[in-house]
């Protein structure tokens, strides 16, 4: 079907900014997601996001995956081996060695980019940024993936962490990420490390374009900016996040050369922090708890999907696999 | 064609012409202007002008005709489906929620079962109650026992023939299916083309993948859905679909504010806690949730602050130790309670001693920053 959906009352005049990073496209997109109009070329991606500092504060859904993984390996290397065999199920503990076995298993799923949270405490912080850069200089000969790194939605903390963090990286990443109170501290960084920046703004269609103005007059180059309107979750807000995403879209399909660039959404994160993926105490008609907790991350990236956005981050493989199979029957 | 604005439909008019007949107030109305105006909002007749041209009349009717239609479904109780008249919802607003239907098949072996899982699904998410908006039965026993059971229940039933005045898609691929939703919906609205003026419902037959069900529902419902029917029927996935419904049916033109006043949990009495907040409706869904879920009895004391959150009211003096004294004092929480004791939100841990010398008679008490920190800090309270 050739036919044209585009009309008057819908300007498509230029595409999203197209970023190469380590072999990905994120953006490049000229319509909504799943649309023939798009091309059939551009299609979000994926980021597995965890909290490899401590892994512990992760979702319930996440640890039960994870541990479930982990004893499948160990099983598989026991084999015969009854005294190992023994000492499962493997109880998580956020230690290096520990570290590096979730990056192994993260390293095998679906997922386009791996971000990593570097979810360190307030308290002892120049103790703990040494830490952070310690376990991420540990890990990076084992990550293959593209990379994201992730700071703690602090300002204090941040504008020291992610610094720290960009000086042991050694590849480009993208940084995630600053706001109109730390954009100064961490550019400069990011302009000499390379590397993309996701910048926040909290669903403020105008400081969205002001901080792109802003960033790029410190050297931030246009074509390394990832939007991130902020969203809340399912049940939450969602509906916030959504319309400035499409409102977003139209503008820079319209022809905004400082909106029109990827947006990237933190949907797991909002997701998993809501109660009705934390608590089990919902009544019946709320239906299994584990279920529904997988069920909230998945409605929560594919809304911000059908409202455009180009780079999913989410906690839990499943519902990357899910969301990724959407776009299976596409681009044949 | 779009709707006609006042000036555009004035231009016709004698007035606009400059004719004798101008302003003959006929209408009812002083001035073919104030005629106008009234007219382009739909809120007078365009009979009731002698003066009017034919043409006007044919581009008007064209103008003001329903994008895409409403339709009643149902028999003794009834469901409306369609109306939209927007792309985007920040465009003004979508108007009929997508309509959630589950089908019974009186053949199936679980029929009993299903239907008892039906009848009892319901569930609450802040103010609004949401049950299953309609049944689609199916098979060779639909009896007028089983159809008078749902009549006297108060739920929506259908069978295939009722169905005449809706586009039934089956779910296919992803692609296809949002490709074929977005036509009907662009064609409706932004071309007002009859042929595509139908409610479109998506119909999944039964799966193998519930997660997968779950995406593709999500994604339909944002994306044009007027109604979903599913053969598979889980409450993990109902309810999860219907919280989306919720966020995306929500009037953006509305204030996000809820109303400020004193909110009671849990049955309250004079031992209770009593918390303080703004009534920005996110900040209150947050604290109320977790205030809810302390299964303790406990108050919330919201102030008047223009529907702005506790750090944006405080930097604008939406919230103030005179405006937090005055709320309080009007709810009359000091009757209510024995410890008088206000529990204050953490990020304005620095009005404490403000907040003490507006309401001497209570103790002050500086909450967690988040909501999400209060079950932790209420069980640090004893």
């Amino acid at each position: 079907m050739n036919e044209t959906l585009i009309t008057d009352n819908l300007k498509i005049n230029q595409p999203i900014r197209a970023i190469t990073f380590q072999g990905l496209t994120i953006g490049g997109d000229k319509s909504f997601n799943f649309l023939k109009e798009n091309d059939n070329k551009s299609k979000p991606v994926f980021a597995l996001q965890l909290n490899i500092f401590d892994f512990s504060v992760s979702s319930h859904i996440v640890k039960n995956w994870f541990d479930s993984e982990v004893v499948k390996s160990k099983k598989q290397k026991a084999k015969n081996d009854e005294h190992t065999l023994s000492l499962l199920p493997f109880a998580f503990c956020p230690k290096y060695n520990s570290s590096i076995e979730l990056i192994n298993i993260a390293e095998k799923t679906d997922c386009d980019i791996l971000a990593l949270k570097l979810n360190i405490s307030e308290e002892n912080l120049d103790e703990q940024i040494k830490k952070a850069q310690e376990l991420l200089k540990t890990l990076l000969p084992h990550i293959k993936k593209p990379l994201l790194i992730r700071g703690v939605n602090n300002k204090s903390t941040d504008i020291k962490l992610l610094p720290a963090l960009m000086e042991v990286l050694d590849r480009e990443a993208i940084v995630a990420f600053a706001d109109e109170n730390t954009y100064k501290e961490i550019v400069p960084s990011v302009v000499k490390g390379g590397h993309l920046l996701v910048i926040r703004t909290p669903i403020d269609i105008n400081l969205a374009k002001e901080m792109n103005i802003l960033t790029s007059d410190m050297g931030l180059s246009l074509d390394k900016i990832l939007i991130d309107t902020d969203m809340g979750g399912l049940g939450y807000g969602l509906e916030y996040g959504y319309s400035i995403m499409e409102r977003i879209k139209l503008a820079a399909f319209e022809g905004d050369s400082m909106l029109n660039m990827p947006l990237i959404a933190f949907a797991g994160e909002e997701a998993l922090k809501v109660k009705e993926t934390k608590s089990d105490t919902f009544s019946k008609s709320f239906g299994d708890f584990k279920t529904r907790s997988s069920m909230f991350e998945i409605t929560t990236a594919a809304a911000v999907m059908a409202a455009g956005a180009n780079l999913i981050v989410l906690e839990h493989p499943d519902s990357i696999k899910t969301l990724k199979k959407m776009f299976g029957g596409l681009n044949e | 064609m779009s709707e006609l604005s006042g000036l555009q439909i004035f231009k016709y008019l004698p007035a606009a012409k400059k004719l004798a007949e101008g302003n003959c107030k006929k209408c009812g109305f002083p001035t073919c202007m104030a005629y106008a105006l009234k007219l382009a909002k739909g809120q007078t007749e365009i009979e009731l002008c002698p003066h009017l041209p034919e043409e006007l009349k044919e581009i008007f009717t064209q103008s003001m005709k329903k994008p895409q239609k409403e339709v009643f479904l149902g028999h003794a109780n009834k469901v409306l489906v369609g109306g939209e008249n927007v792309l985007f919802r920040h465009d003004k607003t979508f108007i009929n929620k997508t309509v959630i239907a589950i089908v019974l098949d009186t053949d199936e072996n679980d029929f009993k079962e299903k239907l008892n899982r039906i009848v009892d699904f319901e569930i609450t998410r802040i103010s609004d109650t949401y049950k299953i908006d309609l049944i689609y039965l199916k098979g060779s026993n639909i009896s007028s026992e089983l159809t008078r059971k749902f009549d006297n229940l108060g739920f929506a039933w259908v069978v295939e023939d009722d169905l005449k005045e809706i586009s039934m898609l089956e779910d296919k691929a992803v692609g296809d299916t949002v490709e074929e939703l977005t036509k009907i919906r662009r064609k409706a609205i932004l071309d007002k083309d009859e042929n595509y003026s139908k409610p479109v419902a998506i119909y999944f037959e039964h799966g193998d993948n519930l997660l997968d069900l779950m995406a593709k529902a999500s994604v339909y419902l944002c994306k044009y859905a007027s109604m979903l029917i599913f053969e598979d029927f889980d409450e993990a996935l109902i309810s999860t679909l219907m919280t989306l419904r919720q966020n995306i049916y929500t009037d953006p033109q509305k204030p996000l504010q809820v109303e400020s006043k004193v909110y009671e949990f849990n049955n309250p009495d004079e031992n209770s806690l009593v918390f303080l907040t703004t009534n920005f409706a996110l900040t209150y869904f947050a604290v109320a949730n977790e205030i809810e879920s302390l299964n303790k009895p406990a108050y919330l004391v919201v102030t008047p602050s223009d529907g702005m959150s506790v750090l944006t009211a405080w930097s604008a003096e939406k919230f103030t130790a005179q405006i937090a004294a005055k709320t309080v004092n009007n709810a009359k929480i000091a009757d209510k309670i024995k410890n008088k004791q206000i529990i204050i939100p953490g990020l304005l841990a620095h009005m404490k001693e403000e907040i003490k010398e507006a309401l001497p008679e209570f103790e002050i008490i500086t909450g967690p920053n988040e909501a999400y920190l209060l079950n932790d800090f209420v069980k640090s309270l004893k």
